[in-house]
């Protein structure tokens, strides 16, 4: 497999893995960017293909941990230069909820139930929502998720629950219409 | 099954991935308890939406990125230094400068090959004390005149309080550990150290920051592994600059006088360039970033010779 293969194939789910654990694109895509690099420099070393997924996330999970402590490092310094920080970071856009007296169309609908679901992802924790990404989008088993994230399977199984649980309770309205 | 933990097996239950015996008895629960299953309803539709809107289109530019291996910019675009002097500052940053083979100890001691060459033909040199105009290439004066010297000087200075000092043993120590021929550094059996009683105090507070050149693979750094880092001070800066000369964190003076080198922060006194510091603390938030690994360093010891006469 080569590096643009390895990006073909894994692109989506290095990307969204990434943005459900920043938290936001420009984060996601420069942990994307680092993992992918990080990846292509590694490939020579990848004796068995087939479990490239699992270790090209493994360093997408990586690079975001590094990313984390290198802000909580940065944060030490912030004592004498209160704004300091970040610069050209792009924030995650308001989100545009609708007039409730506005006609509603499948357009609008299905914008709705998206924008509740960034909303109600936003407030968990960054491994639940990845743990979750792996399982709904990249059919992953718990055991394989422990793999990825480096933890235990008791910990995948309370945290995928955890995760499904507040999406059921934050998007109560949509969840209770369509559920039976 | 009890109906809490059918509510928490639920998930579980809706992803395959409970045992034979546990779906059983989960599934005699839900055939009595319509709460249950209408909160696995639930669950179903979350996933259902989740499936449908979770994923986001990877931006375009990604891939160029990627394939094209375009260089990042620097994580720290606000490393242009000014030439003046910097105030205290609270915390401490140390990013680790490799030699090409670190020992794998838990007290890790970390020096650039310059330093120690400069310390070393400094020592092998007739001793004496630092002039007031003491340049980079004295940095590795007689380690005996150095500490006679701060011996001096620890008399007019004030003890900081949050800083600990270290003497003769403190070189010592290094310099056996590191395997550099004790005995011709600070600190061994022949080098005329052994009247020093007493080190400078160092700031309260002090930061310091240093590159590392190589990657740091193989290298077992993390929380709480001591890190000591050696080398020449260099010119001193005030506070860093942005790519766009934004003011950023307050800055130091760097080891080395290399920008990719160490930074020392909080040395309220050009006289420390030119001086061979060697800076001592826990390693915390350490972290790879590219070819470089940063750590911050709490608890700090710092171990310099005195700045030479005004």
């Amino acid at each position: 497999m080569d590096a643009e293969e390895l990006f073909e194939k894994f692109s989506p789910m290095v990307y969204n893995l990434a943005l459900r654990l920043s938290g936001n694109k420009s984060d996601a895509q420069d942990i994307a960017q680092d993992a992918f690099l990080k990846a292509v420099r590694g490939l020579a070393n990848l004796r068995v293909h087939s479990t490239a997924g699992t270790w090209l996330y493994r360093i997408t999970m990586n690079v975001w941990k590094n990313r984390v402590r290198s802000e909580k490092r940065r944060s030490f310094w912030k004592t004498f230069s209160l704004d300091w920080g970040r610069d050209g970071d792009d924030e995650a856009p308001a989100l545009q909820i609708q007039a409730p007296d506005d006609p509603v169309d499948a357009a609008i609908e299905k914008r709705e139930e998206k924008e509740a679901l960034e909303k109600a992802l936003a407030q968990l924790d960054p491994e639940d929502r990845v743990m979750l990404v792996l399982r709904e989008i990249d059919g992953r088993s718990y055991a394989e998720i422990a793999g990825i994230t480096d933890k235990p399977l008791g910990t995948v199984k309370s945290g995928i629950s955890r995760a499904r649980e507040a999406l059921r309770q934050k998007m109560s309205g949509l969840v209770q219409d369509n559920g039976s | 099954m009890d109906h809490n933990l059918c509510r928490d097996n639920l998930s579980a239950y809706l992803d395959g991935e409970l045992p034979q015996q546990e779906r059983a008895q989960l599934e005699t629960h839900l055939a009595g308890c319509p709460e249950c299953r209408a909160v696995l309803g639930q669950l179903g539709t979350v996933s259902g939406i989740f499936k449908k809107h979770a994923m986001e289109p990877v931006p375009l530019s990604l891939k160029g990125e990627v394939l094209g291996g375009r260089a990042k910019p620097a994580p720290y675009p606000w490393f242009k230094p000014v030439l003046a002097l910097s105030a205290v500052a609270a915390g401490v940053f140390v990013v680790l400068n490799l030699s090409r083979s670190p020992e794998q100890v838990p007290l890790m001691q970390m020096s650039r090959n310059n330093a120690f060459e400069s310390l070393q033909k400094g020592l092998s040199s007739a001793s004496g004390r630092l002039s007031k105009n003491a340049g980079p290439e004295d940095a590795g004066s007689s380690a005996a005149g150095l500490y006679a010297e701060s011996d001096k000087k620890a008399q007019a200075q004030p003890s900081p309080a949050a800083a600990a000092t270290r003497g003769a043993y403190g070189q010592a120590k290094y310099a056996r550990t590191r395997g550099f021929g004790g005995s011709s550094l600070a600190g061994g059996a022949g080098s005329g150290m052994s009247g020093v009683a007493s080190m400078p105090s160092a700031p309260a507070r002090a930061r310091l920051a240093a590159y590392a050149v190589d990657s740091l693979a193989g290298l077992q750094v993390r929380d709480g592994t001591i890190l000591r880092v050696t080398g020449t001070a260099g010119d001193c800066v005030d506070r860093m600059l942005s790519g766009s000369g934004e003011a950023g964190p307050p800055g130091g003076c760097h080891l080395n006088g290399r920008e990719r080198t160490v930074v020392l922060d909080n040395f309220d006194a050009n006289p420390y360039r030119g001086s061979e510091i060697t800076v001592e603390g826990a390693a915390k938030y350490c972290s790879e970033e590219g070819r470089r690994f940063l750590c911050a360093l709490e608890n700090v010891s710092l171990i310099y010779p005195a700045p030479p006469n005004k």
